[in-house]
């Protein structure tokens, strides 16, 4: 953990507002990205990460570095929210934009040496997933940024829930595999 | 009780957000009582959460950030007025206030629960040794919710837990709609800490998993807030537990 994310644990445990400006100038292009993604419209997007960042602030005393870095913690509410959105929405408006393909804008990570080690992370994940099947690729992108069930998934893909529950955990295997490879590198 | 293989099977499904309930239900349980897989979820979890990042960032307007420090700074002058009103009185008074009506059942439950958690903690200490690292706690309803009733299971490694509660209607009715049922940990003498939301599987039955070192609070309980929930308790109390001992 980041000598950053420390500051704004402590910050947070002592429910001091700069801790949530803090966590938003740091992660908020992160989890509008996400919520972007999984609703396709910008309006529910930014619903979507003030209640996660309202909800980290109201419950801040609950989380635990040990289990999991404040990124994943930020990511993990953002996208709960944001399937949550997704599922009571009538009609199920999905985005099917493919995952390297967004619209660009400016990302809110100021410091250079933190963009450069983003940037370096990003590729790596982006080079975990061409690595996966294109089979095991489309089964994730459908359940994380499409809020399919598995269920749903094997209707779609026409293949029994067996594989799709198969596909999903190796390809989380080897995503796995590569946040190994970068804790091993000093890149986490 | 789900084997280490299938429990791998459903992490991964919950890391993507693709699980449905019922197994959600049935891995939470596993969780709260198998480090190894707890341990194996989390690297799940964080492997997920790097997904977004192979998408080109954007950004949200800069309104937003307004729109949500406002909301947090109000917040956290509420409660900072709500703290100083508090130290007017002595902790046993703040928390007797926070109890809703009906405090004579209050009274009765909530001795009911602690004589269920004494025998559950006895049972578990003289007769189960082999689920000593785990606690179970009796959680019962209260006048808001009287049918309802549940268990909290602990690890006591490091105090995670999962609430099952079954025969709590839902969703609660409260101003202005649906709301949530939100979980609470209430430290003695302190207040209540915001914990967790219960989700309901369509068995009906109602989950959820507790995160922070549950075994240090002294009481457990649940309310029915607004959709969103609360950062402090503003419905009827529906469950409660005593953690003393547990």
């Amino acid at each position: 953990m980041s000598d950053a994310d420390d500051r704004m644990l402590d910050l947070l445990a002592r429910a001091e507002p700069e801790g949530v400006e803090m966590l938003y100038d740091r992660y908020s292009g992160l989890a509008y990205t996400l919520a972007f993604r999984v609703l396709n419209d910008a309006g529910s997007a930014e619903d979507v990460v003030q209640e996660a960042f309202l909800s980290i602030w109201r419950r801040a005393s609950t989380y635990r570095s040990d289990r999991g870095s404040l990124r994943t913690w930020v990511c993990s509410i953002v996208h709960h929210r944001a399937l949550d959105r997704l599922r009571g929405r009538s009609g199920r408006a999905r985005t099917d934009v493919a995952l390297d393909h967004a619209s660009a804008e400016a990302t809110s990570i100021s410091d250079t040496w933190d963009r450069v080690a983003v940037e370096l992370e990003s590729q790596a994940v982006r080079a975990a997933l061409i690595d996966l099947s294109v089979e095991q690729r489309e089964t994730i992108e459908l359940a994380y940024f499409g809020g399919y069930s598995q269920t749903e998934i094997s209707d779609l893909m026409k293949v029994p829930l067996g594989t799709v529950k198969g596909r999903t955990r190796l390809a989380l295997r080897k995503l796995r595999g590569v946040l190994e490879y970068q804790v091993a590198e000093g890149m986490a | 009780m789900i084997s280490c293989q299938d429990a791998d099977v459903l992490a991964a499904a919950l890391s993507v957000g693709s699980i449905d309930r019922t197994d959600d239900a049935t891995l939470q349980l596993h969780l709260a009582s198998c480090a190894d897989c707890r341990r194996l979820a989390a690297e799940y979890m964080e492997a997920a959460a790097r997904l977004p990042l192979a998408l080109e960032p954007l950004q949200p307007s800069p309104e937003l950030r307004s729109r949500l420090m406002k909301a947090v700074y109000a917040e956290a002058a509420a409660a900072a007025d709500q703290a100083s009103a508090g130290e007017q009185g002595p902790w046993w008074r703040r928390v007797w206030a926070r109890v809703p009506a009906g405090r004579g059942f209050t009274v009765l439950a909530g001795a009911a629960a602690v004589a269920v958690v004494a025998v559950s903690a006895w049972a578990l200490a003289g007769r189960q040794p082999s689920l000593q690292r785990s606690a179970s706690v009796a959680v019962g309803g209260m006048p808001a919710a009287p049918g309802a009733h549940g268990q909290l299971v602990m690890d006591r490694a490091d105090g995670q837990a999962v609430l099952t509660v079954t025969g709590l209607p839902g969703p609660p009715q409260v101003a202005g709609g649906s709301g949530v049922y939100e979980v609470w940990l209430i430290p003695a003498g302190g207040s209540p800490v915001p914990a967790a939301f219960l989700t309901r599987a369509p068995d009906g039955t109602w989950t959820a998993a507790i995160h922070g070192d549950v075994g240090s609070y002294a009481t457990l309980a649940a309310t029915a807030e607004p959709p969103g929930g609360s950062s402090a308790p503003t419905g009827p109390r529906v469950l409660e537990a005593s953690l003393t001992g547990a």
